[in-house]
């Protein structure tokens, strides 16, 4: 009875969400519309074996335009920190040039949110109803995004990547992510942030094989006021390309890995 | 009215609801499904009981996340019988027993955050996510944050795979199981935590089959013929949850010593 509910409810959502559609001539073009209930539920009705024909078509294979390792606003200028940040930042670049780094990618953490879309390399984009999910060659970084709708955190643990929840607006797709735990760096200047940072990244297609990532970055602890970057992609031709396996600790090990069995 | 059809009449409107979202998606106009009342065309399937959707092509869907109800330490053979290990393979795995016994575990790679391979992977006790497109089934796995690409594409291993520790998966469906088969395996890690081995040979065939509408079934089997003298199988099982939501997964925080000036990992254990 509980289930049938949860179809019932879903499929109320997102029935309504393509009525909206119909009325705007796009999908929820205010957002926030969704609910996070109701998007939920959508997406027990909907798990997604289907490829996504509502939305934008963003999945599929990709690689950065260029490869970015200091993050700027998006009219190219330094972002505008505080002197916390400027303080924090300046220690690091400090410890980089000493080679005494600290940046926790280089002990395979994970480079949580938005630096893994700084990731060198192929990504994939898997794009079904009820989800978003990121693949990485590099490091076999992933990203799960439920397409929950607007963020809403409730005593959420603090997490390297945060949580994310995403939703589609009239532009593309929006993830929405909170609950850091504030150790990581946001690029390979070390740009900090802090446990309560906010980010909001807007996905969309600017032709049909370039995608633009617009990062929103709030954090009052480290920012004087909040910022965007901007990060485009080009779309990778071949279906049925393998992302290679690249394991970060490797290079970490004690002593090279062997194989166990003895040769013939 | 076809068969399908008169199928969807005995079902609910939350049913339909659900049928016609789907193909309202892809086959009706913004206008019909304003009106909100869409026929459900004949090509869809649903079942309230799944709360799942089968699509037109007889793909049955496994996909969301499940958690898992097994978890092996030792993968021994599911149907009871003791492990056909080759000598070299006997020796290596009651040398680790020993050394554990001893208090001194040898080197294992998951214990430098590197994944246990296929299958140990199956056997872990954290969720999975399913996600299925057409041309690949992924599994995603909350253990170390990791994920599996299986081709669904018809194509083979390409010639110049370099051995990984997930291998190359191809997969199809056989009545209503998804059959993956998996080669290109590195032969650094073990089936299990207990320490039976493998060789870079080995060819793992997994089979995924709904049991019941919740419960999902994977039985293993490895061929291996430079470690074990005979195919064995194992077996894993995992609930469906579809309201949970995979967590973070940060092996890498637990490494108790940091990288030292050579950059490299300390252990004080032995390979």
């Amino acid at each position: 009875m509980i289930r049938a509910i949860r179809v019932s409810v879903g499929c109320l959502a997102v029935l309504w969400a393509v009525a909206t559609q119909s009325q705007n001539g796009a999908l929820t073009t205010k957002e926030g519309m969704l609910r996070e209930k109701e998007a939920a539920a959508a997406a027990l009705a909907a798990p997604g074996i289907a490829a996504d024909k509502l939305h934008p078509r963003i999945g599929g294979f990709w690689e950065p335009e260029k490869s970015v390792d200091a993050l700027v606003t998006v009219d190219g200028k330094t972002p505008p920190m505080t002197a916390a940040g400027k303080r924090l930042q300046r220690q690091r670049v400090a410890q980089i040039r000493a080679k005494k780094s600290e940046d926790p990618m280089a002990a395979c953490l994970p480079p949580g949110t938005p630096r893994d879309m700084l990731s060198p390399g192929p990504f994939m984009i898997v794009q079904t109803p009820a989800k978003i999910t990121m693949l990485h060659q590099h490091r076999h970084l992933i990203r799960h995004v439920y397409l929950d709708g607007p963020l809403k955190l409730v005593d959420a643990d603090p997490w390297w990547e945060g949580h994310f929840s995403g939703y589609w607006n009239a532009e593309g797709l929006v993830i929405e992510s909170a609950g850091f735990n504030g150790n990581q760096w946001l690029d390979g200047t070390g740009l900090p942030q802090s446990p309560n940072m906010k980010v909001v990244e807007r996905f969309r297609l600017v032709s049909p094989d370039t995608l633009e990532d617009l990062i929103t970055i709030e954090d009052a602890e480290f920012y004087s006021k909040p910022w965007t970057a901007r990060l485009t992609f080009r779309r990778l031709p071949g279906e049925g390309r393998h992302l290679v396996q690249e394991e970060c600790m490797e290079k970490l090990l004690e002593f090279p890995l062997k194989v166990y069995a003895p040769a013939e | 009215m076809t068969s399908a059809e008169k199928e969807h009449t005995h079902r609910s409107h939350s049913v339909l609801a659900s049928v016609g979202l789907l193909a309202g998606l892809t086959l009706l106009s913004a206008t019909a499904v304003a009106q909100r009342a869409p026929p459900p065309p004949a090509v869809v399937t649903g079942d309230a009981a799944r709360r799942d959707v089968r699509v037109a092509t007889d793909i049955p869907n496994i996909s969301g996340v499940w958690v898992a109800l097994t978890c092996n330490r030792s993968n021994s053979p599911a149907d009871g019988g003791s492990t056909p290990f080759l000598p070299w393979a006997r020796q290596f795995f009651e040398n680790r027993a020993a050394a554990e016994a001893a208090g001194k575990p040898l080197f294992d790679p998951s214990a430098n955050c590197l994944p246990g391979g296929v299958p140990r992977i199956i056997s872990s006790p954290y969720p999975i996510d399913i996600v299925q497109t057409p041309d690949l089934t992924l599994i995603l796995t909350e253990t170390l944050h990791e994920f599996r690409m299986i081709h669904m594409d018809g194509k083979p291993k390409p010639a110049d795979f370099k051995p990984s520790y997930f291998g190359y998966s191809t997969g199809h469906w056989d009545g209503d199981t998804l059959v993956v088969e998996t080669t290109g395996l590195n032969g650094y890690t073990q089936v299990d935590e207990e320490g039976r081995p493998k060789s870079s040979d080995m060819r793992v065939v997994e089979r995924y089959q709904k049991r019941a509408p919740n419960i999902l079934d994977v039985t293993y089997t490895l061929y291996d013929p430079r470690t074990y003298s005979r195919p064995w199988s194992g077996h894993a099982q995992f609930k469906w949850a579809p309201e949970m939501r995979l967590s973070e997964y940060i092996c890498e925080e637990n490494n108790r010593n940091k990288p030292d000036a050579s950059g490299k990992l300390r252990m004080g254990v032995e390979q």
